[in-house]
């Protein structure tokens, strides 16, 4: 019965999308064109690229080390200095409320900046390189999870508060204990929102000025004309996508089970 | 233990200030309950939180085992009403009680026995492991009573503490209550708008006027320990109190 569920629960999430390739397959082949190859011929590219190399390396290629894990660790980079930095920034916004006031305008107004309009002077300042690329992705995905994080702090309960006082919780105990599990849903919605800014800031960054990483790969093969390369890519960065969400949702069902059980008891 | 001396709270300035507590005085004295009645809104949750330490005191004196209230003093705990918002729900159940333990210099071992035995004291010993939402409202308010009690407090202050609960979860409280006066030798000021609830717990009853808070009067209930939840309310003495109590609040 359980089995049975969980069964039909996979596949109304996968047959859409089966049904999807199909019809791609099947429209490519009849199309015949040759800037939209088969899905079928984009995954065999895929394996060249990138799975070829023996069973001791788990048959994982050489292009791995230049097309995929410089842009993993720059998004990784990326995201983790946004994340830990707009948390901190966020809390402290949030608990201390005349910091906000002050703050406020400055914040609005760097958020109104589309972060891709700031590469080109990322490009000055750092020149081409992963230095630039982590400032693109900081800069432009830190807000989710910042303003998340003021929200957080700010809505922490107001008994919880008297309660700690009370109990004369010292201030640290209060910030890690009570105010960050308080803000975690919240900041947690924040961390996956980030995490899909910081992956299309990574492409950005990577097809303006790179010299390796998939985002250059995908501009190098559109610029020979290898477009089962270039789709390759595009395929990689949506798996890529899909995969860190995953394991983040994973992350956060296991810190959030408290927020969950709750949620289900009220309802 | 506890002195209050003509205490008075206003909240606002300038035009929109409203007097909310007027130059109250009482006393408790160690090993008592106090039950603090009046009408609702009538600022009987200001009283406390002053008391408490959270409220600044403008007017008048708190005098805590001969100290002079400024802040929140360190040897008292608070039960409030609303218990699932009180406690930390991804706590468990034990972390919640040892939480307050944690800043007060106490080993790990101290705190464990502490944790152990306050829960031991409200009957939740196997639910240790468990998080507040896994348990009905009278358990989480026990949960709270078992932090209070942990911190091993001079005074217990008790803010509505049963309000949110059904009637027998209800008894069964204020009769627990009573239990851990007599066993852990507790002070307690309970606030209630509940006038049999005061009557039941307390060795004596403040009855507070409408807003701007006044001591009316204050009431020494004599009935016989230990009180039984039918005995003692049906008894002449409960009667004739309650009723006192009800006519000096609809005065």
């Amino acid at each position: 019965m359980f089995a049975n569920s969980k069964l039909i629960a996979f596949v109304q999430r996968w047959l859409v999308f089966a049904i999807f390739v199909l019809i791609w397959q099947w429209a490519a082949t009849v199309t015949n064109n040759v800037v939209f190859p088969t899905p079928l011929a984009i995954v065999r590219k895929a394996q060249q690229l990138w799975l070829d190399g023996p069973p001791s390396r788990l048959f994982l290629g050489s292009g791995v080390n230049t097309d995929i894990l410089p842009s993993i660790g720059r998004l990784a980079g990326g995201w983790a200095i946004a994340s830990v930095v707009g948390i901190v920034l966020g809390i402290a916004l949030g608990l201390v409320p005349v910091l906000a006031d002050y703050a406020g305008a400055v914040l609005a107004f760097m958020r109104a900046v589309p972060p891709v309009m700031l590469v080109p002077v990322f490009l000055v300042l750092f020149h081409i390189g992963t230095p630039m690329q982590l400032a693109t992705i900081v800069f432009g995905s830190i807000w989710p999870v910042l303003l998340n994080s003021v929200d957080g702090a700010r809505s922490v309960d107001p008994i919880k508060a008297d309660t700690a006082r009370a109990y004369r919780i010292g201030r640290l105990r209060w910030i890690v204990s009570v105010v960050l599990p308080a803000a975690s849903p919240k900041i947690f919605a924040g961390l996956r929102i980030n995490l899909a800014f910081a992956l299309i800031l990574m492409v950005v960054s990577e097809l303006v000025g790179s010299a390796d990483g998939v985002g250059y790969q995908i501009t190098n093969a559109e610029g020979t004309f290898d477009y089962r390369t270039m789709w390759a890519g595009i395929a990689l960065v949506s798996v890529l996508g899909f995969v860190l969400n995953r394991l983040l949702v994973a992350v956060e069902n296991r810190a959030l089970a408290w927020h969950h059980s709750t949620r289900l008891l009220e309802g | 233990m506890l002195d209050v001396i003509e205490f008075s709270h206003t909240y606002g300035t300038g035009t929109k200030a409203h007097l909310a507590i007027d130059e109250v005085s009482f006393r408790v004295d160690a090993g008592e309950i106090v039950c603090v009645v009046g009408p609702s809104g009538c600022g009987k949750t200001t009283l406390l939180k002053s008391v408490a330490g959270l409220h600044r005191i403008d007017k008048g004196e708190i005098h805590l085992r001969g100290n002079e209230v400024r802040g929140v003093p360190g040897d008292l705990a608070v039960v409030f009403q609303d218990y699932s918002r009180s406690l930390l729900p991804w706590k468990t159940v034990a972390a919640n009680v040892e939480f307050p333990l944690r800043d007060r210099g106490l080993s790990t071992v101290e705190r464990r026995s502490r944790v152990a035995e306050a829960l031991a004291w409200v009957g939740l010993d196997a639910a240790a492991g468990k998080h507040p939402a896994e348990l009905s409202g009278g358990m989480q308010q026990r949960v709270s009573i078992a932090r209070a009690l942990a911190y091993r407090p001079a005074l217990m202050l008790m803010d509505e503490p049963f309000a949110s609960v059904d009637a027998q979860t209800r008894a069964d409280l204020e009769d627990l209550v009573l239990k851990v006066r007599s066993s852990a030798g507790m002070t307690v000021l309970l606030v209630t708008h509940d006038i049999d609830e005061s009557v039941y717990l307390a060795d004596r009853v403040l009855v507070l006027s409408p807003s701007p808070a006044t001591v009316v009067e204050t009431l020494k209930v004599d009935l016989p320990s230990p009180r039984d939840q039918i005995a003692t309310r049906g008894s002449d003495a409960f009667v004739h109190l309650r009723t006192e109590i009800a006519r000096l609040i609809r005065r």
